[in-house]
């Protein structure tokens, strides 16, 4: 086992900043990490039809990391769709479970990191927020800013909120992280949005080709509720997350096509 | 042996479905079968398989529940209004937050 460097004075407990030096600790034994991975993997093949007709396509599992793409259905013209792959991820679960998985975004042809296609936008009661973070003050990549995730628990800004209070919850299990980047990266892009400027000539015609995400629970058929009970899910059209500053942070050429 | 039910005026004996509904429900990735009164709301449900799976003492309103396309399930929902069938399999996660 190799031994771990030197801690700097003063380092709150926890997940350590993310980089390399990060990767060369090893506080847990490798098989206790490995043997609750391999438990992971082990369930997910018991769910693999549901999460295949979900999208969820496990590229590669490690002994220490899984990389899952997900597969979004994007309807084009008329009725036709397309599969498109919205996010793809490498959870690396060195140390896991003393700490949570380190989420990178990939490009699912490289395995390199690269921006994901789509935010991670999601209505609270709050409003839209979305958990999609453009730079990691350790690493400068885009995060998921989301609790059972190490960049989030090693942010400055949630050194209150600490991995061990939610680790009972199994926040960092292959399928609940799965399941949060599936519902705001994935199952909530509703089509294709396509913006025409027809500009003076010296500027020429610009096309603008995006994801559009929306709020799915306003498209859904409202479930037959007991009189005075509500539901959370309404019965109108689907909601885009408009006017929330979403639309305006979708690269024009995230298209994924 | 004649079904359970009640009987009706013409003296058939009408069959109601059973009072029980089997699901399997996915804790965090692992799933447990849970078997629920269909009179009770799917917060039990949710406390039934948090139970199962050994998360004893987390309120179910920490959890979200929901099906196999994703939909979220109201935890008031009584289980027979929910439009589940029998062996049908939900979700159940923590809850995430806001995030960001």
């Amino acid at each position: 086992m190799p031994e771990s460097p030197a801690e700097p004075a003063g380092r709150p407990p926890g997940p350590p900043r993310a980089g390399p030096a990060s990767a060369s600790l090893a506080l847990v034994p490798v098989e206790v990490s490995r043997g609750k991975l391999a438990a992971e993997f082990a369930d997910w093949e018991t769910n693999a039809a549901i999460y295949a007709r979900r999208g969820w396509l496990l590229l590669d599992c490690g002994p220490l990391h899984a990389e899952v793409a997900f597969l979004a259905t994007v309807p084009l013209v008329g009725v036709f769709t397309i599969p498109v792959v919205t996010a793809c991820v490498r959870l690396d679960y060195t140390n896991y479970d003393l700490w949570p998985p380190s989420l990178t975004f990939i490009d699912p042809r490289t395995r390199e990191p690269a921006s994901p296609a789509v935010r991670a936008p999601a209505t609270t009661p709050a409003g839209v927020r979305d958990a999609l973070i453009d730079g990691h003050p350790d690493t400068g990549r885009p995060f998921l800013c989301l609790p059972g995730i190490r960049e989030y628990h090693n942010h400055p800004q949630h050194t209150g909120d600490d991995w061990l209070m939610h680790r009972a919850t199994g926040a960092g299990r292959l399928a609940v992280i799965c399941e949060h980047i599936w519902q705001r990266m994935a199952r909530n892009v509703v089509g294709l949005r396509v913006t025409v400027q027809a500009l003076p000539p010296a500027i020429g015609t610009q096309v603008e080709m995006a994801l559009a995400q929306g709020d799915l629970a306003a498209a859904q058929p409202p479930l037959p509720v007991p009189l005075g009970e509500g539901s959370e899910v309404g019965g109108g059209q689907a909601e885009p997350y408009a006017g929330t500053g979403l639309d305006d942070a979708m690269r024009p050429d995230a298209t994924g096509i | 042996m004649a079904p359970a039910g009640r009987r009706t005026t013409k003296g058939d004996v009408m069959p109601h479905p059973a009072p029980f509904l089997d699901l399997i429900v996915v804790v965090s990735g692992s799933p447990h079968p849970v078997r629920v009164d269909i009179h009770q709301t799917l917060e039990h449900v949710v406390a039934e398989a948090l139970r199962e799976s050994g998360n004893v003492g987390q309120p179910p309103a920490d959890w979200e529940l929901r099906t196999e396309d994703g939909m979220l399930l109201n935890q008031a929902t009584r289980v027979d209004a929910a439009g589940l069938r029998e062996g049908q399999t939900l979700f159940l996660s923590p809850r995430a937050g806001a995030g960001g």
